[in-house]
């Protein structure tokens, strides 16, 4: 139960934080669907499961910091590449600029943990 | 191709259904997105069980494009059939009146100004090499200027039979996008 709990809280962190890695991984180049997924998949820890990343990029699609254009595939029907937008590109450097803000004060919060155990 | 694979199929057409709560639209693309996921997988050596495990049961997937779209569910089924049939009445009352005067207006321009455009070139050429067609009088205008009325009589035709076409397309995507997935799929 108590692991349960544990893999719960991490699922939930991971969750929070795929939206900003969808949004880096685009930043380089326009990607499809299963590839995203796969290249995710190769991150360890934040491995997320294509149930989880394709709603992600259909809401960032919605939200306006993706696009979407078709292109042909060597192998099999026109693929769904997705591509960052200018609103997409801000965002990114805001969720950047959060999660190194958060990042600093929860490790400051652990290293004073610590240091009183 | 993985159109063939009945466990597939089978797979994506109970992911539609559970998307009942997604217009028309949605629900389409929503399910293209996963048919693409699944055949690239397919393609790249990964067995069809193995893909659809992944991807977990297909209402769960459903329910979490809902909740990333902040899609309420709940509020969807609790409109009910009786919202339902009053949105899609209320759309064709509506509908009914636009499409009486705009489809009549764009149907007859449209079949008129075409036929008489295809009509008058007829008779324009053929007046102007001096056969006169049966029953047709020229009021005194000249055969050239029939010919160069007639190219423009039947563009004008065509514009509004296409828009004939785009009106019905449009009609009929509002249409699809009020009925649940269940009768749509």
């Amino acid at each position: 139960m108590k692991q349960d709990v544990k893999t719960e809280t991490s699922a939930q962190w991971r969750r929070g934080v795929l939206e900003m890695c969808v949004l880096r991984l685009l930043s380089e180049a326009p990607d499809y669907g299963y590839e995203i997924v796969v290249r995710l998949s190769r991150l360890g820890t934040l491995a997320a499961g294509e149930n989880t990343v394709y709603p992600i990029l259909r809401r960032l699609k919605k939200d306006g910091v993706v696009t979407t254009f078709q292109q042909a595939s060597p192998a099999g029907p026109p693929r769904q590449y997705y591509k960052l937008t200018d609103a997409g590109t801000a965002r990114l450097a805001t969720l950047k600029a959060e999660w190194r803000e958060l990042a600093q004060a929860v490790e400051a919060c652990l290293e004073d943990g610590d240091s009183h155990d | 191709m993985t159109d063939t694979n009945p466990a597939i199929e089978a797979y994506l057409g109970k992911f539609r259904k559970a998307l009942g709560a997604f217009n028309y639209d949605d629900r389409e693309g929503l399910t293209g997105d996963v048919r693409e996921h699944i055949e690239e997988a397919v393609a790249s050596g990964q067995s069809a069980d193995a893909v659809l495990r992944a991807l977990g049961p297909a209402h769960m997937l459903a329910k979490a494009y809902a909740i990333e779209l902040e899609l309420s569910h709940r509020d969807e089924q609790a409109a009910g059939w009786f919202t339902r049939a009053a949105r899609i009445f209320g759309y064709l009352a509506v509908g009914s009146i636009l499409t009486l005067t705009i489809g009549v207006a764009l149907a007859s321009f449209g079949f008129a100004l075409t036929l008489s455009g295809m009509a008058m070139l007829v008779i324009g050429m053929t007046e102007a090499v001096g056969i006169h067609l049966p029953g047709v009088q020229m009021a005194g205008v000249a055969p050239g200027y029939v010919i160069a009325a007639a190219p423009v009589m039947f563009g004008l035709g065509v514009v509004s039979l296409w828009g004939l076409y785009g009106y019905c397309r449009w009609l009929i995507r509002g249409l699809r996008n009020l009925i649940p997935a269940r009768l749509a799929a």
